[in-house]
């Protein structure tokens, strides 16, 4: 039933398409930004997290 | 460059810690007592206000805003001003977060008891408290993101990324999910109705769950894992496409909650191919989790925080196989509405959240206390104490699941339902709910150590409420030529509002596309013509249905199988639903569908049912519900909930509205008069009367239309509409 009420919709066809192609598009771009970027800075950045030190630590 | 000195506010995040460690208790205890109630009703304290319809909101709004929401702030709280090297944006708007959300917190204790709910799933509250959550996430938002703008480090590392997109997708879920018009201060309706508030529901509920209790997860795990192990991340680069490709193919999920409902097949399949995409970014996470601990695999047998956050991340890999792997339809149609979702989310909740956060909290009370744990061989025990528990929870879960699902589903060589009463397949599972209990209970209990742990700990040191830091301040981008040689992903990274607005699209895309479809079929749908507003009494009782939570345990959805139609009745149609402000399809059947059981029984049968459900269905877990023999019906505002939903486009006329009261008691004497006749004597004004009404209605639109369809349609004995 639901089959013939979204038919009526018109280009109801395409936006299963469009969301595979959106996503398709994006997926690609972002790795290829990520692929692209510099190892030096790569590693720069993902030390971020352990920049600060914790001097009042007693261990 | 000049150094600039400062100091990072611990205070608010000891605040958090404590927040998250006393509601982690308590969510867990109210879940113990929902957990003994299903298979020993009299476990409701004989009360109304402790029955497991109403409580188990309570439980699932405790863990996932109080115990998981005062995790995250505690964590987002003290990583990001580590990140930004800078303190909390505003010292006042920390405080009023904090005070803010628990007060919502509280409000929750204090409303769900009392019955006052939406009965949308994880979107219970009502219109004030929903008002309140906005102005506190909004003052949540303004915080992080002037944090963010007074950083002094130019870039903003993965951890903050998370936080952005669960700030900017958590208000826009919550905004949409919430709209409704209110009837009075504490009871308000769905702008929404049947399929389109199913869809908006489900996307809602998926993303709390995807946006509350993974992103801002994950990024704890992108901060806190690589401290607690004293190693950088696996690999930026998965963390860059982990982030991009998981928040934008989450949004789409959704309608996985809805396979074989009354929803449109190509939304449904949406949502199935989504959620098996969703793997790859979820285990690309997970990996890029373990793999940081490659080479410190060592230290995992010794500490008991990299124990927990392993666990944590493992669990993580696990829920996001298994979710993927229930959207698919044909598993989907087997395991839906049955405990193996209960074993499902608890596989995420007790280990990946859970798990994440005591693991964060062993790491950072003692530093922000300048001291070590308490005891590490206490840790050590809680760890092992959860890890049973989550087994003992899952595991039963898991086997009752499968169990029943097959149960219903069984037919007899001659084609007729093998176990066609509904209780056989309940009582069936009991034993797997003891242990499903008891599994809990162990947890509660390492939940517990963990706490007195943390509290001796605290109470051995002294807080660095304000921690000392130094940074050189960072010079803005002066020249014109900076942000060319930083291209790529870095040059989001290092702007904010850029990421923000990147973010709104990817998650925007997903929902509007599933959107728009679905509220084009609005004027679409074919209009059931034998389906009519429910009376003054009906809406009444439907109202008494959603406050004592009945759809936590019981549908309103027939799916299309035969051995649905065969033990329910004909399955649900589309065009049912369209004056239903909310829907009330359910997720659990605790008990049977209820969507065709309009007619199926006679009043009194309902009466004795509601007073004490082992009178009608021996060993029935279903508990009694006598106060509403005793409670009347509240007539006062039913003239303004018609009206409301006249508003809302339910077509009710003026004379509908003007005369509800009176059109309501005129059923509910036709009702009582009934049950006078079958020796059940009650006042005509009893909330009971309502819910019967509501019951016996349920369904019958439909076998109307099919007498009519046949030519031999006669109007039911009793004038449904304007009395």
């Amino acid at each position: 039933m639901y089959r013939q009420i979204l038919e009526s919709i018109q280009g109801i066809e395409i936006y299963p398409v469009m969301s595979f192609v959106i996503f398709m598009i994006v997926f690609v771009l972002i790795s290829y930004k990520a692929f692209r970027m510099k190892s030096s800075s790569v590693e720069e950045l993902s030390y971020l997290p352990l920049e600060d030190n914790h001097g009042n630590i007693k261990k | 460059m000049a150094m600039e000195t400062f100091s990072y506010d611990n205070k608010i995040v000891r605040n958090f810690a404590f927040a998250t460690a006393i509601y982690g208790v308590v969510g867990m205890a109210v879940g113990l007592l929902v957990a003994l109630q299903i298979f020993e009703p009299a476990a409701n304290l004989g009360s109304q206000y402790t029955t497991f319809g109403r409580i188990r909101p309570l439980h699932t709004n405790a863990v996932i805003f109080a115990f998981v929401g005062n995790g995250i702030f505690m964590g987002v709280y003290y990583s990001l001003q580590r990140l930004c090297k800078a303190r909390m944006f505003s010292d006042v708007l920390s405080k009023l977060h904090f005070w803010g959300w628990q007060l919502i917190i509280v409000s929750a204790v204090v409303t769900l008891p009392l019955g006052l709910t939406t009965s949308k799933e994880y979107a219970e509250l009502e219109w004030p408290i929903d008002i309140l959550i906005t102005v506190v996430w909004v003052i949540f938002g303004i915080n992080m993101i002037g944090t963010i703008m007074k950083r002094r480090e130019k870039h903003m590392y993965v951890a903050i990324w998370f936080y952005l997109a669960t700030f900017l997708t958590v208000a826009m879920l919550h905004v949409v999910n919430s709209l409704g018009l209110p009837v009075s201060l504490f009871k308000s309706y769905s702008v929404f109705a049947g399929v389109q508030d199913a869809l908006v529901q489900w996307w809602y509920g998926h993303n709390a769950v995807a946006f509350f209790l993974t992103t801002p997860y994950l990024g704890l795990m992108y901060y806190f894992l690589p401290k607690a192990a004293n190693r950088p991340v696996f690999s930026y680069r998965l963390s860059i496409i982990h982030f991009w490709a998981l928040i934008f193919i989450y949004i789409w999920a959704g309608p996985h909650h809805l396979l074989y409902n009354a929803l449109p097949d190509w939304a449904q399949s949406l949502g199935t191919v989504f959620s098996i995409m969703l793997i790859a970014p979820s285990w690309g996470g997970m990996l890029n989790g373990l793999l940081t601990l490659r080479g410190a695999w060592d230290r995992v047998r010794q500490d008991p925080i990299l124990k927990f956050m392993v666990v944590a991340v493992t669990a993580y890999g696990m829920a996001t196989f298994e979710g993927p792997l229930l959207s698919v339809k044909s598993i989907n149609a087997l395991t839906h509405f049955t405990d193996w979702t209960i074993a499902h989310v608890h596989v995420g909740g007790l280990g990946w959240n859970g798990f994440l956060t005591f693991g964060i909290l062993y790491w950072l009370i003692p530093r922000i206390y300048q001291t070590q744990l308490y005891s590490v061989k206490l840790a050590n025990a809680h760890f092992w104490i959860g890890t049973l528990g989550i087994l003992g929870y899952a595991i039963p879960m898991y086997w009752a699941g499968l169990t029943q699902g097959l149960m219903w589903k069984q037919f007899t060589d001659e084609g007729f339902l093998q176990y066609p009463i509904f209780l056989e397949t309940v009582l069936q599972i009991v034993p797997m709910y003891m242990f499903r209990a008891i599994g809990g209970g162990i947890y509660l209990i390492g939940a517990i150590v963990g706490v007195y742990n943390l509290v001796l700990t605290a109470r051995q040191g002294t807080l660095l409420a304000e921690e000392q830091a130094s940074a050189p301040a960072l010079v803005a981008d002066t020249e014109p030529d900076t942000a060319k040689n930083v291209y790529g992903h870095r040059w989001i990274e290092s702007r904010p509002v850029q990421f923000l607005v990147a973010t709104l699209i990817a998650v925007t895309i997903g929902g509007v596309i599933e959107f728009v479809p679905a509220f084009l079929i609005k004027s679409n749908v074919p209009t059931i013509e034998s389906v009519q507003p429910y009376t003054a009494l009906e809406l009444s009782g439907r109202d008494i249905y959603i406050r004592e939570g009945c759809n936590t345990c019981h549908s309103q959805q027939v799916r299309p199988f035969r051995s649905e139609t065969e033990r329910y009745g004909e399955y649900s149609k589309p065009g049912e639903f369209v004056y239903d402000h909310p829907f009330l399809w359910g997720s659990k059947r605790i008990g049977p569908d209820l969507a065709r059981i309009g007619d199926k029984y006679p009043d009194a049968w309902h009466y004795n049912h509601m007073i004490d459900p082992r009178s009608m269905s021996p060993g029935s877990l279903m508990p009694p519900y006598p106060w509403l023999a005793d409670q009347s019906i509240d007539l006062s505002i039913i003239g303004k909930k018609l009206s409301v939903m006249k508003t809302l486009g339910v077509p009710y006329s003026d004379e509908e509205v003007s005369s509800a009261a009176d059109n309501t008691m005129a059923q509910a004497r036709e009702i009582s008069e009934g049950l006078a006749a079958s020796g059940i004597n009650v006042e005509s004004d009893r909330e009971i009367v309502a819910l019967i009404a509501y019951l016996q209605r349920l369904g019958t639109d439909l076998k109307a239309q099919r007498v009519s369809d046949n030519k031999q349609y006669k109007p039911k004995p009793y004038v449904r509409r304007g009395y």
